[in-house]
């Protein structure tokens, strides 16, 4: 027989089981609410839109234009547009009242090739970047790091790290994210590969984007003529292919 | 309550409830004198930048990122009552330290009956520098503080009436306090663990029972990560989900564990195991302003400090017998040594999650000693010399250390050189 007593505890439980779940799923929800994509291409054979930029800003600001918001973005470049924005807050405010000062909105105006992705992670279109580099590099880059380092999960194909929390990804091989992602093509990338082989290797990935945008990196001096060129043939066989 | 003769013929609890009235009262005005004139350090201005940009983008930094988010929905909350002032940055503080001093007193003379000892505590506490220094700044480490002690104090309050419905509040509202201790700082977790431990150890013990032991789960496991997780929901609205959080989470804990400070950290006074031995160990900030140095300083007053330890094996050896005794020795020695032990920097900041417990043995050993007239005299003048020592150490605390030529030999230790 159940007491009062046992009545009373078990009543608690129950709605610190009730108040848990709401918590779960609320969370969640909030999430995944938040997460906002492009239409995907119809089938399989449809091709997703295809946004041709200049320049980190002009990535940067396709993409904030765009609306998406806590997307994966998968990018391929020789680089990892990476750098943090420093000094945001200036260290000299001694007085009060502190003023206000929006995170976002600074990063977006000192948007360039080195910071582009880390700007885009900040302004909330991705929650999570996949950098993929030509092998080379990939491996030039996975040498250089010393196991065990903190921050840093070196897996077998790939280097895990992260922002802040939100997940980073270097690698060489193309993903497949069970979800349509924004996938950005860097003139960096073609420096070191040909145009029939990146695409090549799109069609076999199986990686679903809903946007694609393509980067000559015009502000990008690191980036050569040949890689451009490329490009061009790219967005030429994307065009044709539509 | 459990008082000596002497004390229970002079401490009577109409006394009592006067005297933690005017420890609190001296407490406040520590806290809150010339609030308005210290100018805010950096950490407290990108603190404040950080608030607004969690809640209004869920992003971390530019400050703390390893720590979680309780601070920036504290500080939101202030700023959007009272403006991006002083007050509207350091009202949580200021209350939430400032109340901090009562909870004290009821937590000790709810663990150890007695009254003086409470006092004793709640009077280390209030005129602690290290706690005034915090009280008085938009960071969350006396945040932490109050809710940890909140939900030791509803764990023991709770444990002492499992027989009765109480226990079904008592415990929730512990494990909620918790939850915002954790989402506060780290260190909330070492005396949740040891609370948790005890209520299963109870609920499992001789008088078995499934629904208490439901209940303890439920009340130190499932929802002090409930709360946590809720302050995380800013970031959710990012586009993350579970996995990711989860993610965060342990990429963060690392960082947080392996963390060996920021460019512009003071990185002397790193090594907490020499908290109580060494004595003027501090955390200074550095700021100029209008081209006069400003650091704030806390630094424990060491007549206090350094009866820590001694006080700690006197409690052990001549209070084994009583276990609410028994329990503040280790809630000291669970929240002590994790951080003492580690090999990474630990600076005074975090000797918060410490002193309390620390204060309540010194506060029992100083109660436990005095039995005489002239003891009690012995005891008025080490808390006379206890207030001169913190009153002299006070301007360091606000930010003016550097105005006192007495105590420029320990302010100048946390200039930048």
């Amino acid at each position: 027989m159940i007491s009062r007593l046992d009545t009373t505890r078990w009543a608690s439980v129950f709605l610190i089981g009730v108040a848990t779940l709401g918590v779960t799923i609320l969370v969640q929800q909030t999430g995944t609410a938040a997460r906002v994509r492009g239409e995907p291409p119809t089938s399989a054979h449809s091709l997703p839109a295809v946004e041709i930029v200049e320049t980190a800003g002009g990535l940067h600001q396709t993409l904030v234009r765009s609306g998406r918001h806590g997307q994966v973005v998968v990018y391929l470049s020789r680089f990892l547009h990476f750098v943090p924005v420093e000094g945001a807050v200036p260290e000299r405010l001694n007085g009060f009242p502190i003023p206000s000062i929006d995170l976002v909105e600074v990063s977006s105006e000192r948007v360039d090739p080195k910071n582009v992705l880390w700007v885009i992670v900040q302004a909330g279109v991705a929650r999570e970047i996949i950098h993929v580099l030509p092998r080379q590099e990939y491996e030039r880059r996975r040498s250089g790091i010393t196991a065990g380092s903190p921050g840093i999960d070196l897996r077998p194909d790939s280097i895990v790290t992260h922002e802040l929390g939100s997940r980073r990804t270097v690698q060489a091989k193309l993903p497949a994210p069970d979800e349509p992602v924004i996938l950005g093509i860097d003139a960096a990338y073609l420096d070191g590969a040909e145009t029939g082989e990146t695409l090549e290797s799109l069609r076999a990935s199986g990686l679903r984007a809903d946007l694609v945008v393509l980067n000559h990196s015009l502000d990008n001096p690191d980036v050569s003529d040949l890689g451009r060129d490329r490009l061009r043939d790219l967005a030429a066989a994307f065009e044709a292919a539509r | 309550m459990t008082d000596s003769p002497l004390e229970a013929a002079t401490l009577t609890p109409g006394r009592f409830w006067v005297l933690c009235a005017v420890i609190t009262l001296g407490g406040i005005i520590l806290r809150m004198h010339g609030i308005t004139q210290q100018p805010p350090i950096y950490d407290e201005v990108l603190a404040a930048v950080g608030a607004d940009n969690y809640v209004e983008h869920g992003l971390f930094g530019p400050i703390m990122v390893d720590h979680p988010q309780w601070r920036s929905l504290a500080l939101r909350a202030t700023m959007q009552l009272f403006g991006s002032g002083a007050i509207g940055l350091r009202a949580s503080s200021l209350l939430l330290g400032s109340i901090t001093i009562p909870l004290l007193m009821l937590l000790i003379a709810s663990l150890t009956r007695s009254r003086l000892a409470a006092l004793l505590a709640g009077f280390s506490l209030a005129l602690d520098p290290v706690h005034i220094t915090f009280s008085r700044q938009a960071i969350q480490e006396v945040h932490t503080t109050f809710f940890f002690l909140a939900g030791v104090l509803l764990f023991v309050e709770g444990a002492r009436r499992t027989e009765t419905s109480w226990v079904a509040v008592l415990w929730p509202l512990s494990g909620a306090a918790f939850g915002l201790g954790l989402a506060s700082k780290a260190h909330a977790l070492f005396p949740l663990a040891m609370c948790g431990a005890l209520s299963l150890w109870q609920a499992t013990g001789k008088n078995r029972s499934p629904s208490l032991t439901a209940l303890a789960v439920a009340s130190f496991a499932v929802l002090p990560l409930s709360v946590y997780l809720l302050t995380f929901l800013p970031w959710f609205a990012r586009g993350y989900g579970l996995g990711d959080w989860l993610f965060m989470q342990r990429a963060l804990v690392e960082s947080m564990v392996t963390h060996t400070g920021n460019p512009m950290d003071s990185m002397v006074d790193t090594t907490a195991a020499l908290w109580f031995v060494k004595p003027f160990m501090g955390y200074g900030n550095f700021v100029e302003v209008g081209g006069t140095p400003m650091v704030t300083i806390a630094m424990g007053n060491p007549l206090v400090w350094l009866l820590v330890l001694p006080a700690a094996i006197f409690t052990l050896a001549r209070r084994r017998e009583d276990r609410g005794s028994m329990m503040l020795l280790v809630l000291f020695l669970a929240s002590y040594l994790p951080l003492a032990l580690t090999t990474r920097p630990v600076w005074v900041l975090s000797s918060l999650a410490v002193t309390p417990f620390a204060f309540g043995l010194v506060a029992l050993a100083a109660g436990d000693v005095v039995r005489t007239g002239r003891q009690k005299i012995a005891l008025g003048a080490f808390l006379a010399a206890v207030l001169i020592v913190s009153l002299l150490m006070y301007p360091m605390s606000v930010g003016k250390g550097w105005h006192h030529e007495y105590l420029r030999p320990l302010v100048v230790k946390f200039m930048p050189h």
